[in-house]
């Protein structure tokens, strides 16, 4: 049996793993929101509007902390979460499909490549939220040291052809693709959900062994500038007139490469990491969905019915891009962003809504 | 059940994983080269060179053109007395139609094969309809639709395009694609041929407000040329016009200039190593000045600015070393022999409407928005704008 003490570094160590978790996430959705709703609206200024995002990660990042020293939550605030969260599965999804059929698999059936992705994600979140997260950790330096070493040396830096004008397409619509892209900072919200390995330990010692704001802080702030940082090279390095002229979402996902799509092995890699970081996403946020959907409705535990129930639904909003292409998805964006606004205000509180 | 689940899932990751729509490297055309024709009637003519894959490609060549031309629009490579044969393991084919995506659909459906670029190397437009607006449509065409390798070079010609791809062959090496990529690194090393003549950069040039696309230009010599040499530097000619000999027929020097998709004028081969040098991309390592060999210490220090009356600036800071021959020059005459040379280039590519060296990013820094840019109307102020070329020479 191990003693306090370990026991003690145990529950620190899993802190570490969940919080750089939400880390690679909010990197991820925050790179993910300015390809798919920023560079439409604010062109190469993209990279100043995520910086709003990292802003409100960071706010986010502390009212969480305050829902994990013991805030009461009701069961609609945690279905909001699962639903929220799920939300941002539902992007990394989509993203991780487009990207894949314009990089890698560009003769593959769509269908097939979304049957495969949603397969991939089930599969990580089968492991119950522990394993997803672990991998998350284990590749907390090499996955973002791969994806922004590699874009570097796949763009033309030397050249920053949208670094100016620097307020891109005007101040106004950097105010507007600011808002639209504070989804970026939604997958803070697995942080209200405690380690699944520590659930029941919480359940007996409730609100001990919580870490200060900062030890999250930090690490989602690493993050969200990470992908902030990738944001801004494939902004800098990328006309303006391309990215108005790009047209689809995925086609802005592989910007950074230059659109190069025949470079060998390096390319190889960084499309592999890519693919990689947004499929973590996808399956962190569905494991940190259902241990919301569990804590507002308890049944749903066994059999893993709440896992079962979420990715239907992510299945149903895979179906509906194959019907209605990638504008349903997109547009959840804003909603996705309010969401985790309002549960931002209400976290901690102390009193159900 | 949840065994048979998770058996499920994992049977989904394992048979799915990039086997649907696949391609066999049999099943594919691989095009290496690709020329584009104007032809009557507002038609394009598109010739190809691909890969066949077999020693015997030649008789093939002939046959399946011949087949091809029976399919009315469609016409096959011919062999010509006056063009030489098809270099084993290749093959040419062209297509007449009304756009370059119908005459590649043509192409497609008069072989038994899928046309696929992505293994393109250069694309051949000939100077007749890069001078129209239609450049732009094609690449794009060529790009987008058929996923044509990006990073295949754009030449221009002023001969007929499909016969220059026709005589295109791997005169040293036995790969053509290896022998092209060879050809274009090294005239890049020479700065005789423009740097981002990849057909996503000259399409992303064409596109821009910002800059200019250039492209390389290419011509036959038929070798009536004289073999004396003028006074003025050996390279200081376009292609077609080099007193010398060799198997192959076609010379890649200078550059096409274009103002936005329209091609509007060249520069010699000389003329593109000074463009080179002034947008800080030369990567020659040696020149002759007079009769004496220099060695140029890279990166060459270049600095562009706009002055406030509009002046277009470069300010060139270059380090040679005396490596071979008698130094006469003096750093102060070369220095103006190369103010003087450059700012000919800037006039010649003001004349041209083109800016290639890209001033326009450096007048967009002034400019807060997107909106604030184009209210500027850069192309017009560019083409009233003063030149100035300040070299500072150094010799070790």
């Amino acid at each position: 049996m191990p003693n306090e003490k370990q026991m003690d570094e145990r529950t620190l160590g899993s802190w570490r793993v969940r919080a750089c978790a939400a880390g690679l996430c909010v990197g991820a959705q925050v790179f993910l929101s300015g390809c798919a709703v920023g560079m439409p609206l604010a062109l190469t200024g993209a990279w100043l509007a995520a910086i709003p995002s990292l802003l409100f990660a960071a706010w986010l990042c502390a009212r969480c902390r305050r829902v994990l020293d013991g805030g009461l939550q009701g069961r609609a605030y945690w279905v909001l979460v699962a639903l929220t969260l799920l939300g941002c599965s539902a992007f990394a999804a989509t993203s991780l499909v487009g990207f894949a059929a314009n990089t890698l698999v560009v003769q593959a059936n769509h269908a097939w490549t979304e049957i495969l992705a949603l397969a991939a994600a089930a599969l990580c979140a089968l492991s119950g939220g522990i394993g997803t997260p672990r991998l998350s950790f284990a590749m907390r330096y090499a996955l973002p040291v791969l994806v922004l070493g590699l874009s570097l040396a796949a763009a033309p830096v030397r050249v920053p052809a949208g670094l100016f004008p620097i307020l891109g397409a005007g101040a106004a619509k950097v105010g507007v693709a600011s808002l639209a892209m504070l989804f970026g900072a939604a997958p803070v919200l697995m942080l209200t959900l405690p380690p699944p390995e520590l659930a029941q330990r919480r359940a007996q010692d409730d609100g001990a062994c919580v870490p200060q704001t900062q030890f999250f802080l930090v690490r989602v702030l690493a993050g969200a500038g990470l992908g902030a940082a990738l944001l801004f090279l494939t902004c800098a390095c990328t006309t303006y007139e391309v990215i108005a002229k790009s047209g689809e979402w995925s086609a802005r996902l592989s910007m950074t490469a230059g659109g190069a799509r025949h470079e060998g092995v390096r390319q190889m890699l960084l499309m592999t990491a890519k693919l990689m970081a947004m499929l973590l996403l996808a399956a962190n946020m569905l494991c940190a969905a259902e241990q919301a959907l569990v804590l507002a409705f308890p049944a749903l535990r066994r059999r893993r019915a709440g896992l079962a129930i979420l990715v239907l639904l992510l299945g149903l909003s895979l179906a509906l891009r194959v019907l209605q292409g990638d504008v349903p998805v997109l547009s959840s964006a804003p909603a996705i962003g309010a969401a985790a606004l309002l549960l931002g205000i209400f976290a901690g509180r102390g009193r159900r809504i | 059940m949840k065994k048979a689940a998770l058996g499920l899932l994992l049977m989904c990751c394992l048979l799915l994983t990039g086997c649907g729509g696949g391609q066999e490297i049999e099943s594919c055309l691989f095009v290496l080269s690709m020329a584009v024709d104007p032809a009557p009637d507002g038609n394009l003519t598109v010739t190809v060179k691909a890969l066949s894959g077999t020693q015997e490609a030649v008789g093939g060549a002939s046959s399946s053109g011949q087949a091809a031309q029976q399919e009315g629009d469609t016409q096959g490579a011919q062999p010509d007395g006056e063009i030489e044969q098809p270099e084993p393991g290749y093959i040419v084919m062209s297509a007449t139609a009304p756009s370059c995506l119908r005459a590649l659909n043509l192409l497609s459906s008069t072989t038994p094969r899928t046309v696929n670029l992505s293994q393109l190397r250069e694309i051949v437009i000939s100077r007749t309809l890069a001078e129209t607006d239609a450049t732009l449509s094609i690449l794009r065409e060529i790009h987008g639709m058929y996923r044509a390798n990006g990073g295949a070079i754009v030449v221009v010609t002023p001969d007929d395009a499909g016969d220059f791809i026709r005589r295109q062959r791997a005169i040293l090496g036995v790969r053509l694609s290896k022998y092209l990529e060879v050809l274009f690194d090294h005239f890049s090393q020479m700065d005789t041929i423009p740097p981002d003549a990849q057909l996503a950069s000259v399409i992303a040039a064409m596109e821009s407000d910002t800059m200019d696309a250039l492209a390389v230009y290419a011509a036959a010599n038929t070798f009536d040329a004289s073999l004396v040499l003028s006074g003025g530097a050996d390279m200081d000619r376009l292609p077609g016009h080099l007193p010398r000999t060799s198997p192959a027929e076609n010379e890649y020097l200078g550059s096409a200039l274009f103002s936005g998709p329209r091609m509007t004028g060249t520069l010699t081969g000389e003329e593109t190593g000074l463009l080179c040098l002034m947008m800080g991309r030369a990567q020659r390592h040696a020149a002759f000045i007079g009769d004496a060999l220099y060695r140029t210490k890279l990166p060459t220090r270049v600095r562009r600015s706009i002055g406030d009356d509009g002046t277009l600036k470069v300010h060139i800071d270059m380090l040679l070393e005396h490596v071979a021959g008698e130094e006469r020059e003096a750093a102060a005459a070369i220095a103006a022999q190369i103010e003087r040379e450059a700012v000919g280039v800037l006039l010649k590519l003001r004349a041209a409407s083109c800016d290639g060296v890209g001033f326009g990013r450096i007048a967009i820094r002034q400019c807060i928005d997107i909106p604030a840019w184009e209210a500027v109307n850069w192309p017009e102020r560019y083409e009233t704008a003063g030149v100035s070329v300040a070299a500072d020479v150094r010799i070790q």
